[in-house]
């Protein structure tokens, strides 16, 4: 068999490795969801400043008694991109400073995110982890551990081929973590597919538009209908299997929503504003619906237009 | 085989001179009946004719005085079983399935050859049945005479399987012994099946069942016939259940600020197609990328590519009726054949309708496997 991964970007993969350890349904496997952990992808926080700053790592976690997980995973996944930079070491170093503003994290915004979960935290202790894939730490595992070290953060790495994470540097505050980290974490087989969470807000936006729009594409197809109105969209996202963006608000969907409809507009061409009224988006070539020779080339246009496929 | 039989038609509106049809509906949408009837009475377009509608808590039935009889009943949240018969010589038999088929989130069932077969049992050895045969389209093509630079034009012809029936209409107890004589190899399935079911009450019916899980009464008692859509129905449930374990369990609920959270989620069991056959692998997967991508008139399903590399190739494939979403990959595990199937989304239907399309137009020996069966 050959291997099957590729489509999604790694970024998505390594995401839902980590939420894996965290639902419990992956039973065995959910090895912090047993140590009584619970987190979630993608949060909205604050950093205290002068001027209110928002940010959103990957991944929030806490042990529900204190002690909180703030989790990066695009940082290194776009690092390796550029694996042949001579100022690899640099970008790394950078990197790992970025991350250390997560400890400025306002508590009052990580004690808001998890209370409508239904968890009541009181204080809070911050420990920052990267997750990267296990490959890339290889090959940089020295710049990588003296980075951690001095920004006191801890270096996960996920073997995609092996099924398994590791820790390898830093110290939780958690014994019981530290313990459990002593050998190689086996992984489930394969959360990402299908996905706990097709993508978030970090997710590459080629990955995004595809999804936004054979989404799109396949409901108008399903039910034969020619035409959408925007407000119909974020309700058929978010009740699409699996539910795009769902983890945000409303307000913050649908700017996602806007942006993506006008570049299917605008620059895919594959919707077009209607006679109908000011609200209301018809396909470009509605033939779509009753040929699926049309369908496939729709989208075969696109892939290659947004470089996902070969 | 079940026993049990619906009272759906009764003796006083059905004409003894007519057929009855029964339809095996799959839906996606768990829709009370009448809101389909409603759908597919708007697609008929009768003109200034007045359908009338009549609906009670599990059936609807639609009808236009002196014409014909449309009823609906709703089985379970998936399945709908269609009954339709004439009350004149005009009949809108064609219109409905080509209606029907066009109609996206509803879908014909499925009798697979094994489960076709099966109902021979209902007819005594030295009863005369009707085997209604098709060869592999593939196994056709590669042995026709045509030439290869015109193969290509040729191949939508092929496809079809109708257009290379066999029948054969002999006694229950030679029919497939007649059957391998005539066709030295197995390489045929029973697509249709006429054959007469005798019980002791209340009688005697002359039935075909086909693949797409459809049933006409020919002629006999009607409670007869039921008896067979009652085990037609049956069948299509346990496909479907057998097909669940295949399906991924999400629950989400809603938070006070309008976002939704991943409450209950329980991961796919990841499964596999095998196919065998006897010949060229090349071309086999050139023909399989096709039809999951490029697919075919009359078909739903369509996707795109993703990559190839020789005989391998991986695609994205998309299932209308219930919006699946799957991401297929074609290798060789020990020179066995395989399609790997990564679902994004799918249900039990889009599984159903996956394995009918590939059963139907690639080859009969496609067969579905759990890693972990």
């Amino acid at each position: 068999m050959t291997n099957t991964l590729g489509w999604y970007e790694l970024h998505t993969q390594l995401l839902n490795w980590t939420y894996s350890l965290y639902m419990n349904q992956f039973r065995g496997n959910a090895h912090l969801a047993n140590l009584g952990y619970f987190g979630r992808p993608d949060p909205t926080l604050e950093i205290e400043q002068s001027a209110k700053k928002i940010v959103t790592p990957d991944f929030i976690a806490t042990d529900q008694k204190g002690i909180v997980q703030i989790h990066d995973i695009k940082g290194f996944e776009g690092l390796m991109q550029r694996i042949n930079d001579n100022d690899i070491a640099q970008k790394i170093e950078q990197k790992f400073q970025e991350i250390s503003e997560y400890r400025n994290v306002t508590e009052s915004s990580i004690i808001t995110f998890f209370s409508k979960h239904g968890i009541a935290l009181k204080d809070t202790a911050i420990e920052l982890i990267v997750v990267m894939d296990f490959d890339f730490y290889s090959r940089h595992n020295k710049i990588i551990d003296s980075c951690a070290k001095k920004s006191n953060v801890i270096v996960w790495t996920i073997d995609v081929k092996q099924k398994r994470i590791r820790k390898h540097s830093g110290h939780h505050l958690d014994k019981k973590l530290d313990q459990l980290f002593k050998s190689s974490i086996v992984l489930p087989i394969q959360p990402w597919c299908p996905p706990l969470v097709l993508f978030t807000r970090q997710t590459d936006k080629r990955v995004k538009t595809y999804h936004f729009t054979s989404n799109l594409i396949a409901a108008l197809v399903q039910d034969s209908k020619s035409s959408i109105k925007f407000s119909e969209i974020d309700d058929l996202m978010v009740h699409s299997t699996p539910p795009k963006f769902a983890h945000l608000v409303q307000d913050e969907r649908e700017k996602e929503w806007i942006n993506l409809l006008f570049e299917a507009i605008n620059r895919d061409k594959i919707l077009k504003r209607s006679e109908k009224g000011p609200d209301i988006y018809e396909l470009q070539n509605p033939a779509i619906l009753e040929s699926p020779y049309s369908r496939n080339k729709l989208l075969e246009d696109l892939s290659r237009k947004l470089r996902i496929i070969k | 085989m079940g026993t049990n039989s619906y009272k759906l038609v009764s003796e006083e509106d059905f004409p003894k001179d007519k057929q009855c049809y029964y339809y095996s509906i799959l839906c996606s949408r768990d829709l009370k009946s009448i809101q389909i009837l409603n759908d597919i009475c708007s697609r008929l377009s009768l003109g200034d004719q007045k359908i009338n509608f009549q609906e009670n808590e599990e059936i609807s039935i639609a009808s236009v005085e002196k014409k014909f009889h449309l009823i609906l009943k709703k089985i379970d949240p998936s399945i709908h079983l269609l009954i339709y018969f004439n009350l004149s010589n005009v009949s809108i038999k064609e219109k409905l399935e080509s209606i029907i088929a066009r109609i996206k989130y509803i879908t014909f069932g499925w009798m697979a050859p094994e489960d076709l077969g099966k109902f021979e049992n209902y007819s005594s050895d030295f009863d005369i049945i009707k085997l209604y045969t098709s060869y592999d389209p593939y196994y056709l093509l590669k042995r026709s005479k045509i030439q290869p630079e015109l193969q290509d034009r040729y191949q939508d012809r092929w496809y079809k399987p109708r257009a290379i029936e066999v029948n054969i209409k002999t006694s229950k107890i030679d029919a497939h012994d007649v059957l391998s004589k005539l066709l030295k190899k197995k390489i045929t399935e029973t697509v249709k099946l006429s054959f007469n079911a005798k019980f002791s009450n209340p009688g005697e019916a002359s039935i075909i069942v086909d693949q797409d899980a459809k049933v006409i009464h020919e002629r006999g008692e009607l409670q007869a016939t039921e008896k067979i859509v009652s085990d037609v129905v049956q069948k299509t449930q346990e496909k479907l259940k057998d097909y669940s374990r295949y399906s991924t369990f999400r629950e989400y609920t809603k938070l006070d600020d309008g976002s939704f959270d991943l409450s209950n989620y329980s991961p796919t069991q990841p499964f596999y197609y095998s196919f065998e056959f006897p010949d060229d692998i090349n071309e086999f997967s050139v023909k399989l990328e096709n039809l999951l991508t490029i697919s075919r008139k009359n078909l739903q399903i369509y996707g795109t590519r993703l990559e190839r590399n020789g005989r391998d190739f991986s695609c994205l494939t998309y299932i209308p009726v219930d919006r699946s979403e799957l991401r297929l990959t074609f290798c060789e595990d020990d020179g066995t054949p395989q399609l790997v199937v990564d679902p994004l989304h799918t249900t039990p239907l889009g599984i159903l309708t996956l394995t009918k399309t590939l059963s139907e137009k690639m080859t009969w020996s496609t067969r579905l496997s759990g890693f972990y069966d």
